[in-house]
């Protein structure tokens, strides 16, 4: 790509929650194919900069830019349309459907979603019903839940629930993926399960946006960190830089 | 036993009703406590054609729905903004309003006077005049609705309905509007009560705006929660229930002022005891496993 | 002349709307539950009241026995229906609807037992007799109904700002995880909360069948009118209820001079519904 055309830009971007500036005049940008890691203590302004890039938010001031279209303000389900999925701290998944169904509601563009298709498809629906069901199982089993499949989510584990939350995300097939601290809470050995799902979606084409508190996690998988803290950017850089970086440290130990 | 086919012409009347709100308020979450008031548009749709205008029953059908979906689009859209309880009292507000239109605008519908002598349905020369041949039809006509209420429930429409009711934000991050949903969801459900509004004036003989009060809307809404919210079959089987079980009441020689009472205080308690014991009624959505 | 004595007209039925709009609105603005069955419970203390008179039981005797009621009913309810619920997890979809069936089974026993026709609660003559103030025709009843419905208010405010449980129930309304960290039971706040707006709905109740009688649709009435005067006024705004409670009976009144009285409450809807799309958050506007 050249100069002019950054995959993913956010240009002074800022937003207010009454006295408080959550988003301070917050610029970023990345390129195809890259985890990004955000850190950054609590109320930095990390899940912000996502409700705000997804439309859950209206910035102040300042614009967001996907492959060249300007799509601030755009409302969320628009902007999953264009290509960016989220996933949510508190996961948000649809407790009281099956684990199958949960991923089948990530695809984009399914056939007989609309009154005229589900009514008048007939044969044409079906068909491309069964192809959603063998791409939902197939999902399924990348993220290790094939038996889970006709399982209510709510009673599913913690942990499971995340990875379907993964799943789910990966249904849409969007091609700028933000995640929203996947590890947290999770037992060691899924962690890891998680971090390297996370890393192969660079080797399919995805690019990637993760919020992490996990510092070994996210060092781990990220090829570029953006540290924030009250609202902006203190520090950049490649993993190895920032863990040297004085202010970074002293954020995490002095607060 | 006539008597026995005109209380299932009843239950038919009231599986239309109740699968068609099961789709607003058991698949998408919106409480509505309007429903009698589209039946109510159904009815005197039809009836007015049939009686003023001499038009076939069989053609004021789609005539009413007609009605109810002119009726309802204008109110899908403000209902869209309001959430949770709130559009239980939008609800209840439009309701008595389509009430008060009924009562008050007598040159049209005759207000508190109703219509009389609405005479029986006709095709190509039979009259269905017996509550047999009646029954024959509205179960027709049922059948029809009920398919067309569960194949929707079964498609990937009917499964972005259900996340609306799980979610409306996380749905909306996954790309679908949920705008769109609704106000289509909430047409179409309105248009079908208008549908059991038609079989319900077809058969009665008499209307006034007393029989769609919100306190019909209210049974509706206890047809499809006993029945099992989320299910098309459980609509069925709650209305079943709660339309012959009163009748049961009948043989046990309760008097008639009572009877009306004590009917509602059933299904009251019903309501009450389904949600603390068994919320998903009837029939699940789901299976247990 | 016949403006201002619809606008006075007004302002009586608007105080007992305001105290309908404050015990509904505590409720639900500590507690988030709609809670539906407040109409039965106001229909329960006017029938009681006018039925204790019937028996000759002396009349402050029976209000003060239908208040313990309409208390004891109103706790009752959030102990033995609402808390349960809560604490099986359930969706505030299914505590409406609960509410909503407890609703009808008490609303149709009110009509079994005291049947359909409207029930007026006799008193002393001499407080019906009108009197003329400058050419506004009032009766010592509706005098009294004002006064109380103001006292009424001062003391619900007062109480609010400067006793413990008026601050813990302001505190549970605005953080519920908070008052619970800070060590305030917030069920004990729930049930005084309970208890005092039903009593607010059984004194509106005793007064309103003292004035015009009360009949089985009352109940829903005064739940829609609450209701009404909490959204307009703004959900945890006591003064905005209060006010929205006013002005709904002045609108009313001076609606009926112009405007057919069938079309009443339609109108009353009307505004409702306007309220509920466009500003919910009422027109003082405060927290939702």
């Amino acid at each position: 790509m050249n100069e002019n055309e950054k995959y993913f830009e956010l240009k002074n971007l800022t937003k207010n929650f009454g006295g408080l500036r959550a988003v301070d005049n917050l610029s970023f940008s990345m390129e195809k194919n890259m985890v990004t890691g955000l850190i950054g203590p609590n109320g930095a302004g990390k899940t912000t900069t996502f409700n705000l890039i997804s439309g859950f938010l209206q910035p102040e001031a300042g614009k967001i830019y996907f492959k060249n279209r300007d799509i601030t303000g755009l409302p969320p389900h628009e902007v999953a349309k264009l290509g960016i999925a989220r996933t949510f701290q508190d996961l948000r998944l649809f407790n009281k459907l099956t684990t199958l169904e949960n991923v089948l509601l990530g695809m984009q563009d399914r056939r007989g979603e609309s009154l005229w298709e589900a009514v008048t498809g007939g044969r044409r629906v079906n068909q491309s019903v069964k192809k959603d069901l063998e791409r939902g199982m197939n999902l399924l089993d990348l993220v290790g839940l094939c038996d889970k499949a006709e399982e209510l989510v709510e009673n599913l584990a913690y942990g499971e629930q995340k990875l379907l939350a993964l799943a789910r995300l990966l249904a849409s097939d969007a091609d700028l993926l933000m995640l929203d601290e996947p590890t947290s809470g999770l037992p060691l050995g899924t962690v890891d399960e998680m971090l390297q799902l996370i890393r192969n979606l660079v080797k399919q084409g995805k690019t990637t946006l993760v919020i992490e508190h996990n510092m070994e996690a996210v060092m781990g998988i990220s090829d570029w960190i953006i540290v924030l803290n009250f609202g902006g950017i203190i520090a950049s850089g490649r993993p190895e830089q920032i863990q040297k970086n004085e202010d970074v440290i002293k954020i995490y130990l002095g607060l | 036993m006539e008597y026995i086919f005109y209380i299932l012409i009843m239950v038919n009347t009231y599986i239309v009703l109740a699968v068609s709100l099961n789709l607003l308020l058991g698949f998408t979450g919106l409480i509505s406590i309007a429903h009698a008031g589209f039946m109510a548009i159904g009815a005197y749709t039809t009836t007015i054609f049939l009686v003023r205008y001499g038009i076939n029953f069989f053609l004021t059908i789609p005539l009413g729905i007609l009605m109810a979906v002119a009726i309802s689009a204008l109110i899908a859209f403000p209902s869209l903004r309001v959430k949770g309880e709130h559009y239980i009292i939008a609800s209840f507000g439009f309701q008595i309003i389509i009430y008060s239109i009924l009562l008050n605008w007598v040159s049209l519908t005759r207000g508190p006077f109703g219509f009389a002598a609405i005479p029986r349905p006709t095709i190509f020369g039979y009259v269905f005049s017996t509550y047999f041949s009646y029954f024959i039809m509205s179960s027709v006509v049922m059948l029809a609705c009920v398919a067309f209420c569960w194949h929707l429930s079964k498609s990937p429409f009917g499964l972005i309905l259900k996340a609306i009711r799980e979610d409306e934000i996380s749905i909306a991050a996954a790309g679908k509007n949920v705008t769109y949903y609704k106000v289509v969801v909430f047409i179409t459900g309105c248009a079908i009560a208008a549908v059991a509004g038609s079989l319900y004036a077809g058969v009665i003989s008499f209307i006034d705006p007393f029989c769609f009060t919100v306190h019909d809307s209210i049974f509706i809404l206890a047809v499809v929660i006993i029945g099992g919210t989320g299910n098309i079959a459980g609509s069925m089987v709650g209305a079943f229930v709660l339309i012959t079980l009163p009748e049961i009441l009948k043989f046990l020689q309760v008097s008639e002022t009572v009877a009306g009472p004590l009917r509602q205080m059933i299904y009251g308690a019903l309501l009450v005891l389904f949600m603390r014991f068994r919320p998903q009624g009837l029939l699940p959505e789901y299976k247990k496993r | 002349m016949l403006f201002l004595q619809l606008v006075a007209n007004g302002i009586i039925s608007g105080s007992v709307y305001a105290l309908l709009g404050l015990g509904f609105g505590i409720i639900y603005s500590t507690t988030r539950t709609f809670h539906f069955a407040h109409g039965a419970v106001y229909s329960i203390a006017g029938y009681f009241a006018f039925q204790l008179v019937f028996w000759k039981l002396q009349f402050s005797v029976s209000v003060i026995l239908s208040i313990m009621l309409a208390i004891l009913l109103g706790i009752a309810i959030e102990w033995s229906i609402y808390r349960p619920l809560r604490n099986i997890g359930a969706s505030a979809m299914e505590i409406l609807i609960s509410s909503l069936g407890l609703f009808i089974l008490l609303q149709n026993s009110i009509i079994i037992l005291w049947r359909s026709d409207p029930r007026v609660l006799p008193v002393a003559e001499i407080i019906r007799r009108g009197v003329s103030f400058g050419g506004i025709w009032l009766t010592l009843l509706q005098i009294i109904i004002v006064i109380t419905s103001f006292i009424l208010w001062i003391g619900l405010t007062l109480f609010m700002k400067h006793t413990k449980m008026g601050k813990a129930i302001r505190a549970l309304e605005n953080d519920p995880e908070m008052t619970e960290i800070v060590g305030i039971d917030p069920e004990r706040i729930r049930l005084a909360v309970y208890g005092l707006g039903s009593a607010l709905a059984a004194i509106s109740a005793i007064l309103m069948t003292i004035d015009m009688g009360i009949d089985p649709n009352a109940g829903i009435m005064a739940l829609l009118i609450g209701v009404i005067a909490v959204i307009v006024g703004g959900t945890g705004n006591y003064t905005g209820t209060a006010l929205a409670g006013l002005l709904l009976g002045i609108a009313e009144n001076i609606g009926i001079w112009k405007i057919p009285s069938e079309w009443k409450s339609s109108m009353a809807f009307g505004v409702l519904v306007i309220f509920i799309v466009f500003r919910p958050t009422g027109i003082l506007g405060k927290k939702a």
